[in-house]
């Protein structure tokens, strides 16, 4: 690699996202990071989790996708931020400097199905090939502070945007959402404790190619510590709740006479946060410093709901539907061996359960629940994988999973007591330092406990095959940003896959269905993760 | 490299190899070919229960779409889960046989009323997602058989749901119109006329397009695309012409009836005969086309469109659609709706044919019963003759028995007369054999008796008189025919009219312990128990022709004989003194003469009462209470 035009091109980048964020970042400081070598690639499994928008719809009901991601969590040995010193502060060594920063995830496609439409989706999967993704970008505006020596302190939030921008639509509109707005808090207390409150993307580590994180994955407002205890062991708690504003299960805000006698006021007559609490135990061999070695998780959640009342009708006064207290819970582990081949190699295995309200996941509102309308008896049984092997100018990255869930519901046969599972791999190869090709093979099935009107019992199957060739500004490295690729992928549909459409969907008539677009893909600076 | 090349590459296998897992689904063998069993052997031997499914019980919450628990007319959430979760409880009342809402997908909502009850198709060959999959339906079928329990499976062939509109005004959305001045002038009267274009009025020769200037020719119609309430277009997944519902020939485009005209004049006019004397019909009001077409050509109320089943596009496509549910489950016969709204000539084709289908599938005395509503039962018979239906649901012994004799106060002989006399005529006459291939009994065999269903106040509404109710119970488990009760009667529902008579079954904990249902149970026990009461002749032995009083028939085969008594009054208590059924109109009364011989003591079954003992002559005389019944036996 020629180390002129990496540093070249560094520069530019660095320039342009400072200069676009209006940041107050020192112009020496960009000169200083300028100058260095190349950052090292992101450590394996961290910042392999760029955040994402809840994902569509799935064809038929199914549970919802946990829907706010983040940046992954320490798979490995601790992030090593960019340095950029200042002067006279209490920074430690290598941490960040004082004051203002700016980090950001975000990719953006054009793509057409070459049939003169857009692109069609084609996953059937909760979590499927994150090829499907939509437009998504989030900005993080984060405050470093070291008051004392051996404290630090940040003041972290990320804005996030969904969907096709402007100049797709033509119309000035946006989703929008505060995924981060949160405060932590390093070294009071014990050297290696860190406290946080406030609202905060949680979680570990993803299975990149899905765009999914199978063990842990929560969106809470609340709070929680980090105790790096010795540097082979990390312990995590946190106490969060949300509250959905679903209409129906946890709020619900009706109008009601004002106390002045005229006219009428708002008032939220159901209102039952869901409480989280959650435990996460990380071991690591031989310790979190080293470049290769292997850590155990163990993870746990408690899910609480206390009960409620809901009127099943704001117009017209009826017998209001009582809504019991719920629970769940879930256990999970994970086994990562990390750090081998040239780059960033790691190896994850996932095993979680999940049951009650848990099952369904912290972002969805229960379905299917049983005659007591509790959540009791809904389960999620998973096992997933992924890894990353690089090796001089190849590398492969793997992702699959299988799930099993079931709603509460006493049903025999339901479209809601599924399996479904999805095995991806993405070879590449570098055909030069900035450039590459990847080609991604993909199987994906949905197999629900129900008949068709027919008698038959489908399984819906979804087969794909893509061709990346990209540009790696950074050079080699699966987990290298930004990227800028081309993308051609062709999926193919056995019919019980084209019948989860409706009838006028163009994909309920294609068994193969092509997507062909242009895209990039980049995060950088991104606030670190427990 | 190659150790960490396993590493690597191992979890993702290891997950590869994991994916076939999600391949191990229990169905049961639901997915497997449907086997036709053949449980009947006699009809006469069946009970039938009737399930308005949305009401049974809640079996499976997953299919809990839009459900409005506290309005009647709205989804409740009955499942045919619900159904297979309490076999128990339908097995504990003893009757053998269930009859389920259609099951055909439906329009979901119309004007904020449901189609849970299952008559408003919109695709008849997809299932109604609110009751559950093939899995749960075809699950359900087998339990029941598994405990000797048929299934019959309610159809719809006269309507679909509400499809479309007329576009009258032609301006392409569905208007709520009103026409003229509402003032009289010299020119003459111009009448305020409310149209509503969803389902206007019953007009000749169709629906006509208007404006100011007077009528312009049919009236286009435009059908309705709302998938949120499933106001789509009607299917028909591989039907010979899938297109053909989306087409006018396909109905008759005349609008609502608004004139259900008189079923005694219009039964007549209608089948080119000649209108007995005694009827007085109006040759305008009461026989012309206006009046008489509506019933058979017009749209059901509520926008229900009717279909030109004299098409023969039409016919086959309706064949095909039943048969394959036919196919596909293994149901025992077909009760089918709204019978004297379609022509006589489709009958004629469609029950041969459905019949000729399920002998080629192995299943053997496939039923056909049908729902005449009306209360004229030479029209009820008409339906019976050959090549039409097994059996109809005997409309008018629930007027003139049931709410008359049982819960009114008319004299018992008019159950005597309509059940042996007009029977005869209007049954007997018209086809006294089995039908080809069909139920395997004579119509007037298997006449489907019932007090009350989904479509009439219960028996219980308006008057609840409990030992009327009891004493009408009696009588439907021990005439001839096929006994039907509607769900809920063992529970004393007492709704009115529809949707007040459709009430949840659940709200009863399906408790078997109350005294109606052990009552009922000890009644399909006795009908089982007592061939007698199935299968034998029934013989009238007493009546009163002057109002409520005794009733007394037999039931006799050549090894069994058993004598029901009533006394229909409220109050007194009678003797078994009356009229004999054949005696001549001023004839005195006398003692009951029954087939038993001199000196028989009989004992009753149901009530155990003290033994009777026949007399010289075959004579039996003794007290009855009111509104006492016995059953009395050898």
């Amino acid at each position: 690699m020629h180390s002129s035009s990496r540093t070249a091109l560094r520069a530019a980048l660095a320039g342009l996202a400072l200069t676009a964020a209006c940041f107050a970042r020192t112009a020496q400081a960009a000169d200083e990071d300028t100058s260095k070598p190349a950052p090292a690639p992101a450590p394996p499994a961290e910042g392999t989790a760029p955040a994402e928008p809840p994902a569509a719809a799935t064809p038929t009901p199914a549970p919802a996708k946990p829907a706010t991601p983040t940046a992954a969590a320490a798979a490995a040995p601790p992030k090593e931020e960019p340095k950029e010193a200042a002067p006279k502060s209490n920074a430690p060594p290598g941490e960040e400097a004082e004051g203002f920063h700016f980090g950001s995830y975000g990719r953006v496609r054009a793509a057409t199905d070459m049939r003169g439409g857009g692109p069609q989706y084609a996953n059937i999967v909760a979590h499927g090939s994150r090829l499907d993704s939509e437009p998504y970008a989030e900005l993080e505006l984060r405050n470093t502070q070291y008051p004392e020596k051996g404290m630090r302190l940040r003041v972290i939030s990320t804005l996030a945007f969904a969907g096709d921008p402007f100049h797709y639509t033509g119309k000035f509109e946006t989703k929008l959402a505060i995924r981060n707005l949160f405060v932590d808090v390093r070294g009071i207390g014990l050297p290696g404790l860190t406290l946080w409150a406030g609202s905060r993307m949680y979680r570990g580590d993803d299975i990149y190619l899905l765009d999914f994180w199978p063990l842990d994955n929560l969106n809470t407002v609340g709070g929680g510590a980090i105790l790096d205890a010795t540097k082979s062991t990390r312990v995590q708690i946190h106490v969060g709740t949300n509250r959905l504003i679903d209409g129906s299960f946890q709020y619900q805000e009706r109008q009601l006479p004002s106390p002045t006698g005229v006219g009428s006021v708002s008032a939220q007559t159901l209102n039952r946060p869901r409480t989280i609490v959650s435990g996460k135990i990380t071991q690591f061999f031989p310790d979190n410093q080293a470049r290769q070695g292997f850590k155990v998780s163990l993870h746990a959640e408690g899910h609480l709901l206390p009960s409620g009342v809901l009127e099943s009708s704001t117009t017209t006064v009826r017998s209001p539907t009582y809504l019991p207290a719920d629970n769940g819970f879930v256990i999970g582990a994970q086994a990562t061996p990390y750090g081998f081949g040239d780059r960033d190699g790691f190896a994850h295995l996932f095993v979680r359960y999940a049951r009650g309200i848990a099952a369904y996941g912290d972002l969805s509102t229960p379905f299917g629940l049983n005659g007591e309308r509790r959540a009791s008896g809904a389960s999620e049984f998973l096992v997933a994988a992924a890894s990353n092997f690089q090796v001089d100018r190849f590398a492969v990255l793997t992702g699959a999973y299988l799930r099993r869930f079931n709603d509460a519901s006493s049903a025999v046969y339901s479209v809601n007591k599924f399996w479904e599972g999805i095995l991806s791999v993405r070879p590449y190869v570098y055909t030069s330092e900035h450039t590459g090709i990847a080609v991604e093979g993909s199987y994906q099935y949905r197999n629900a406990n129900v008949l068709d009107n027919w008698g038959k019992h489908r399984v819906p199957q979804v087969a794909r095959f893509s061709l990346l060739p990209f540009v790696t500004p950074w050079g080699w490295g699966t987990f290298r940003r930004p990227i800028l690729f081309a993308l051609y992928t062709a999926t193919a549909r056995n019919e019980s896959a084209r019948l989860m459409y409706p009838t006028d969907d163009p994909r309920s008539t294609r068994s193969v269905e092509h997507y062909v677009g242009i895209g990039a893909e980049w995060w950088f600076n991104s606030s670190s993760y427990p | 490299m190659r150790a960490w090349l396993k590493r690597c590459v191992v979890p993702s296998a290891l997950i590869a190899a994991c994916l076939p897992i999600g391949a191990c689904f229990s169905l049961n063998d639901m997915d497997q070919d449907v086997k036709h069993e053949n449980l009947v052997q006699d009809w006469r031997d069946e009970m039938i229960y009737q399930i308005l499914t949305d009401r049974f019980a809640n079996g499976d919450t997953s299919n809990d779409w839009g459900l409005h628990p506290g309005d009647p007319a709205r989804y409740h959430g009955g499942d045919w889960k619900g159904i297979e979760d309490h076999l128990d409880y339908v097995e504990a009342l003893g009757v053998t046989t269930i009859w389920i809402s259609p099951i055909v997908k439906n329009v979901d909502s119309d004007a904020s009323i449901d189609g849970y009850h299952g008559y408003w198709t919109q695709d008849f060959t997809a299932l109604n997602p609110h009751f559950g999959d093939m899995a749960a339906l075809r699950s359900m079928v087998k339990a029941a058989h598994a405990r000797n329990i048929k299934v019959v499976l309610d159809i719809v062939t006269n309507h679909i749901g509400q499809a479309f509109f007329y576009d009258i005004n032609g301006n392409g959305v569905p208007d709520e119109a009103v026409w003229g001045g509402g003032y009289y002038g010299a020119e003459g009267p111009h009448p305020l006329e409310h149209r509503m274009e969803y389902d206007p009025d019953f007009e000749e020769p169709y629906v006509k397009a208007r404006t100011s200037l007077g009528e312009a020719g049919p009236a286009p119609i435009i059908f309705v695309y709302d998938a949120a309430s499933n106001h789509i277009p009607p299917l028909c997944d591989g039907c010979p012409d899938p297109g053909l519902f989306l087409r006018r020939e396909a109905y008759h485009l005349q609008g609502r009836v608004w004139n259900w005209g008189r079923d005694e004049c219009c039964y007549y006019r209608n089948n080119g005969l000649p209108v007995p004397p005694n009827f007085n019909c109006d040759p305008v009001k009461d026989l012309s086309s206006i009046v008489c077409d509506q019933v058979p050509h017009g749209d059901f109320p509520g926008g229900l469109k009717d279909l030109n089943t004299e098409n023969p596009a039409v016919r086959e496509a309706l064949q095909y659609a039943f048969r394959r549910w036919m196919k596909l489950v293994d149901f025992d016969g077909f009760r089918i709706d709204t019978l004297k709204h379609v022509e006589h000539d489709f009958w004629k084709d469609f029950a041969p044919k459905i019949r000729a289908y399920a002998k080629d599938l192995g299943k053997q005395k496939f039923l056909m019963f049908g729902e005449a509503f009306t209360g004229f039962d030479p029209m009820l018979g008409s339906y019976v003759a050959p090549g039409e239906v097994d059996s109809v649901f005997y409309f008018s012994q629930k007027y003139t028995v049931f709410d008359g004799v049982f819960k009114g106060k008319a004299p018992t002989s008019n159950a005597r007369q309509l059940l042996r006399d007009d029977r005869a005529a209007n049954y007997d006459a018209v086809n006294p054999l089995e039908q080809v291939d069909g139920a395997g009994q004579p119509p007037s065999k298997i006449l489907v008796n019932f007090l009350d269903n989904h479509d009439v106040a219960r028996f219980l509404y308006g008057e609840p008189s409990l030992v009327a109710l009891r004493q009408a119970l009696a009588f439907l488990y021990t005439e001839d025919g096929i006994p039907c009760m509607y769900y809920g009667t063992e529970q004393n529902f007492a709704g009115g009219n529809d949707p007040a008579n459709r009430e949840d079954l659940w709200a009863t904990s399906f408790s078997t312990s109350g005294d109606t249902f052990q009552y009922i149970r000890s009644l399909t026990a006795l009908r089982k128990q007592h061939d007698a009461l199935r299968r034998g002749d029934m013989t009238f032995r007493l009546e009163d022709r002057a109002g409520p009083g005794i009733l007394a028939f037999e039931r006799s085969t050549g090894n069994e004989r058993v004598l029901v008594v009533f006394n229909t009054h409220d109050t007194e208590a009678r003797d078994t003194v009356g009229n004999k059924p054949d005696d001549a109109p001023n004839a005195p009364t006398g003692a009951m003469v029954v087939g038993f011989g001199d000196g028989t003591v009989l004992k009753d079954v149901l009530g155990g009462a003290a033994p009777v003992t026949v007399g010289a002559g075959s004579t039996l005389q003794f007290s009855m209470g009111p509104r006492e019944v016995r059953v009395l036996v050898q």
